[in-house]
């Protein structure tokens, strides 16, 4: 079970940046499905991983304001269910162009590896 | 229009940040979820807040200058004839700017042909005169001991420059020869391309080693460049010598030397080119100061220095305190010209945002701020003289070869150089010009926007003209210009008077048909003053046959061009005044001088052959120095002695024997006087022989002087064989291209400040069309309304002229300094030119307000 965490102990080396970009994809698309705060997208994301997956706030929160400083996503106050008030982070055309790009990267790198496993194990 | 956010501070982002935090640890403790944030979270968030905060500053900047360049693009584009007009001038302005600048960067900036110009000094000595000026001579055998004895130096060689024939096949020719001590390439740190230097033993037996170098450009004419070159043998100078190497191309230093040769000198021997290299940590100043400490000793051991001290400079200022005067002037008259640029571009952005008032009201209530005005303004501003600069340049590679032929002739010899390539320090100048003048235009311009009225402005459509303040601006600037105007053209009417003066004068003979060459006595074997004589004799004897009944003369100096020996006279029980007031025009000459260029005596007799070593010393005088001494009649000065030097100098008194017609010589003093070639000793350590005779036909008499002159000797070569009045416009031509170049600085200078007059009345008459037809139709005659309108600009058109004038009565003794011109009247070409300008003022504001008599007053009032 993957456990997204800054300095993780689980996911070593090069594995770390593959799964900080696919964070960030994640993050994108669940952002792409309907806008929401940090909490909310952190919950989603849990839920998409599946039970036991814990998407911590010390990784959440700056791959969040990352992505907003590459304008990716576009964060503003607004109200939440309860009325509270609440930083609502929504996609940009730019991050719609991104997700699309990553997305397209993603489906043909697990197929590469899928191809490559089905051959080995043949 | 869009604005840049507001910058958020790091106070807003903290609070953000943990307003967010605080949110998420609510959701969490509802949902029971433990906080799993590590304590720095809220420190890093900041941070990367930051970093988002700056990089969205970043792009809107970038965005807004870019949407503004587009903008200023765009308004430029809708006023065609304006911006066409304005990038014209910038082009004329840059355009002569980047040509002067190539020019001076190829004079001044160009890499010496060697490295570590900051270790390598000229030392030359000189002198204190009078007036404080510092004179300088060449170096002396006795300085060189001076410099290698000083510490101050690691090491110091002398090069005697020498022209000399290289004898072969052919016609003899003549080349530029420098022989040196050792050491001189030490100090140069210069190696040959191919082949080695000299030997120690080789530079040890000096002129009789019988080896040289070569320069580049000798071994491709003469020996093809080919690689056996080295070990060749040639004539040169009376002596084979094998070529032992061949320098790299370019290396012709210092005076275009096509060869080198060992030598060795002796302290009392003077008139050569001394370089040294610095000794480590010591500054030019230091071995100055160290040079300076040794001159009393100096001046007792070496009598050969008369009382002048060696003194070092850097290359660099050598060269530039001598001949860039010119250089320096024109880059003056760049300056001016640019700033008559800069002045004229304010002034057509000052009344196209007069005119624009209303878009400017519109613009500022719409939210464009003050600061966002500016920039728009310094923009196009940047536009137009970018534009311009890029014109200009263009233009300025057409101009610069044509410049090259005004740098002086030393200047080119020193430094090789033959043409102009733009380099990046040209084009980095062109692109600070147009930075600073986009800048200063733009920032003038601004600081007029804000006394525009807003409310003003957009209430009253067509009041009439542009507030006072603004006028009053309009009005500075055309008085700037026609001041600035004013200056280039006095400079050009001086420099043209000077070289009228030139053209015109009567030189003291007829020019015409008077042939004349020269030789140089330089090879050893005309050392004694028996061989120069008996060479004096051939010639006088072999061309006596082509002369006519004028004869042949000879001199050691060809009083328009060439060649230049003063001396100071002592004049029997006169006391000598100052150091300078004696020094006048030295001239040897043989007898037949006078009679040959037709040089009147105006009381006396010529020399003649009994005027010898033994017989009585004589002198003859020119009618200007009879006058300073013997007021009166020519005949006055006739029996009076005259000496070289002082009263008290180890020389004879010479009894003066007649009063020659002033003759107008191009040498460094006003007067001259005249000795016997054949009797006195100095004669034979000149090695220049000028020869002059009267001829009917030139083209005849040259084929019959060469014939001849092969015949007398074989080996001296005939140079610059023409008449007289060839050589007097050949001194001229330098003077021509400076005076096409200070004329058309003030050609340039006098359009731009029209243009400048013409688009600016163009604006008044159409700003006050309403307050035009308003007395118009009150009764007003229109040549009355044009009167007022012009008299307006005479007004400010005398000012301007007037302090003009004064600036340029300034600026004249600079200009005649830099010219190496005589004075020439100011006053009155000064006059002259401020009448034209005033006449082309006039005529530049008439033709647009003569529109004013075509205003309907019906339909301009109606029109408001």
């Amino acid at each position: 079970m993957a456990r997204l965490s800054r300095g993780s102990t689980t996911v070593e080396g090069a594995g770390r940046d593959l799964l900080r970009g696919t964070l960030e994809s994640m993050i994108l698309k669940v952002v792409a499905d309907a806008p929401d705060h940090g909490y909310g997208i952190g919950r989603k994301l849990e839920q998409v991983l599946g039970p036991g997956a814990m998407v911590e706030d010390g990784s959440l929160y700056p791959a969040l304001y990352r992505l907003e400083r590459r304008q990716l996503l576009q964060a503003s106050w607004g109200r939440s269910d309860a009325n509270r008030r609440a930083r609502f982070y929504t996609l940009t055309p730019q991050g719609r162009r991104a997700l699309a790009r990553r997305t397209r990267q993603w489906t043909s790198f697990a197929e590469a590896v899928t191809r490559l496993l089905a051959g080995v194990s043949k | 229009m869009r604005r840049r956010p507001d910058r958020p501070t790091d106070r807003d982002r903290r609070q953000d940040v943990r307003d967010e935090l605080a949110f998420n640890a609510d959701r969490r403790a509802l949902a029971g979820r433990p906080a799993d944030a590590p304590a720095s979270l809220e420190q890093d968030l900041v941070q990367l807040a930051a970093q988002r905060d700056r990089a969205a500053w970043c792009r809107a900047l970038v965005a807004e200058s870019w949407h503004d360049l587009r903008d200023a693009v765009r308004r430029l584009g809708r006023a065609p004839t304006f911006t066409t007009g304005v990038i014209g001038i910038v082009a004329l302005g840059l355009g002569a700017s980047s040509a002067v600048l190539r020019v001076a960067n190829d004079a001044f900036l160009r890499p010496l042909p060697f490295t570590e110009t900051d270790r390598i000094v000229r030392v030359q000595e000189y002198s204190r005169a009078s007036d404080g000026a510092m004179r300088w001579v060449d170096g002396s055998g006795a300085s060189l001991e001076a410099l290698q004895g000083s510490g101050a130096f690691v090491a110091a060689a002398a090069l005697n420059p020498l022209f000399t024939a290289i004898v072969g096949r052919d016609a003899p020719e003549r080349i530029s020869v420098g022989a040196m001590t050792a050491g001189w390439w030490t100090v140069l740190g210069v190696r040959p391309a191919v082949g080695r230097l000299f030997t120690p033993a080789e530079q040890a037996a000096g002129d009789g080693a019988g080896v040289m170098l070569i320069s580049d450009r000798l071994w491709r004419s003469r020996f093809g460049g080919r690689a056996d070159t080295i070990g060749t043998t040639l004539t040169v100078d009376g002596l084979a010598r094998s070529v032992v190497g061949v320098m790299p191309p370019g290396y012709r230093f210092p005076y275009d030397e096509d060869a080198w040769w060992p030598t060795r000198v002796n302290h009392d021997q003077r008139g050569f080119f001394l370089a040294a290299r610095l000794a480590d940590g010591i500054t030019v100043a230091r071995a100055n100061d160290v040079l300076d400490a040794l001159g009393p000793a100096l001046l007792r051991t070496y009598p050969i220095l008369r009382g002048n001290l060696p003194r070092a400079r850097l290359f660099r200022d050598a060269l530039i305190g001598d001949d860039g005067r010119v250089v320096v002037m024109i880059a003056w008259a760049v300056v001016l010209l640019l700033l008559i640029v800069a002045t004229n571009v304010a002034m057509l952005f000052l009344t196209r945002l007069v005119s624009h008032e209303r878009e400017m009201a519109v613009r500022a209530a719409l939210g464009c701020g003050r600061a966002r005005q500016v920039r728009h303004l310094v923009l196009e501003a940047w536009l137009v003289f970018g534009a311009g600069g890029l014109v200009g340049l263009a233009l300025s590679a057409l101009a610069a070869s044509a410049l090259v032929a005004l740098v002086p002739h030393v200047l080119v010899e020193e430094t090789a150089m033959a043409s102009v390539p733009a380099d990046g320090r040209v084009l980095g100048l062109v692109a600070a010009l147009v930075v600073i003048c986009g800048l200063l235009v733009g920032l003038l311009v601004a600081w007029r926007a804000p006394r525009i009225d807003l409310t003003e402005a957009l209430r009253a459509t067509a009041r009439t003209g542009g507030p006072a303040a603004g006028r009053r601006l309009l009005g500075g600037l055309v008085l700037v210009e026609l001041a600035l105007a004013a200056v280039l053209l006095s400079a050009a009417a001086t420099v043209t008077g000077g070289l009228r003066q030139l053209e015109t004068r009567d030189v003291g003979f007829p020019t015409a048909d008077l042939l004349t060459w020269h030789l140089e006595l330089g090879a050893p074997r005309f050392q004694s003053a028996a061989a120069h004589l008996a060479l004096v004799d051939r010639i006088e004897s072999r061309i006596a046959r082509l002369a006519g009944p004028t004869g042949v003369g000879m001199s050691t100096v060809n009083p328009l061009c060439c060649g230049d020996w003063g001396s100071r006279v002592a004049v029997d029980g006169e006391p000598v005044t100052t150091f300078t007031a004696n020094v006048v025009n030295w001239r040897l000459v043989t007898p037949g001088f006078f009679r040959a260029l037709g040089v009147p005596l105006l009381a006396g007799r010529p020399f003649d052959a009994h005027d010898t070593p033994t017989s009585e010393p004589v002198a003859i005088v020119d009618a200007r120095f009879a006058r300073r001494y013997w007021p009166g009649s020519p005949a006055a000065a006739l029996g009076k002695r005259i000496k070289r030097g002082s009263t008290d100098a180890p020389y004879p008194w010479m009894r003066i024997v007649g009063v020659a017609g002033t003759v107008e010589d191009a040498g460094d003093y006003t007067e001259t006087w005249y000795v016997p070639y054949l009797q006195e000793p100095a004669a034979s350590s000149s090695d220049d022989l000028h020869i002059w005779f009267r001829s009917a036909d030139v083209a005849v008499a040259s084929a019959a002087v060469r014939a001849a002159m092969r015949d007398i000797d074989p080996t001296l070569p005939v140079i610059d064989l023409r008449t007289m009045e060839d050589a007097k416009q050949t001194a001229l031509a330098q003077r021509r291209q400076a005076n096409g170049v200070a004329l058309a600085f003030g050609a340039a200078g006098l359009v731009l400040a029209l243009y400048g007059v013409y688009a600016l009345v163009a604006f008044v008459v159409a700003r006050e069309r309403r307050d035009l037809a308003v007395r118009l139709a009150l009764g007003a005659t229109g040549a009355a309304v044009v009167r007022q309108v012009i008299g307006r600009l005479v007004r400010l058109g005398v000012t301007g002229v007037t302090i003009g004038a004064i600036l340029a009565r300034l600026v004249e003794p600079l200009v005649v300094r830099a010219l190496g011109a005589r004075p020439v009247a100011f006053w009155l070409p000064a006059a002259c030119v401020s009448v034209l300008l005033l006449l082309a003022l006039v005529a530049a504001a008439w033709i647009p307000a003569r529109r004013v008599l075509t205003v309907d007053p019906v339909r301009a009032l109606a029109d408001s």
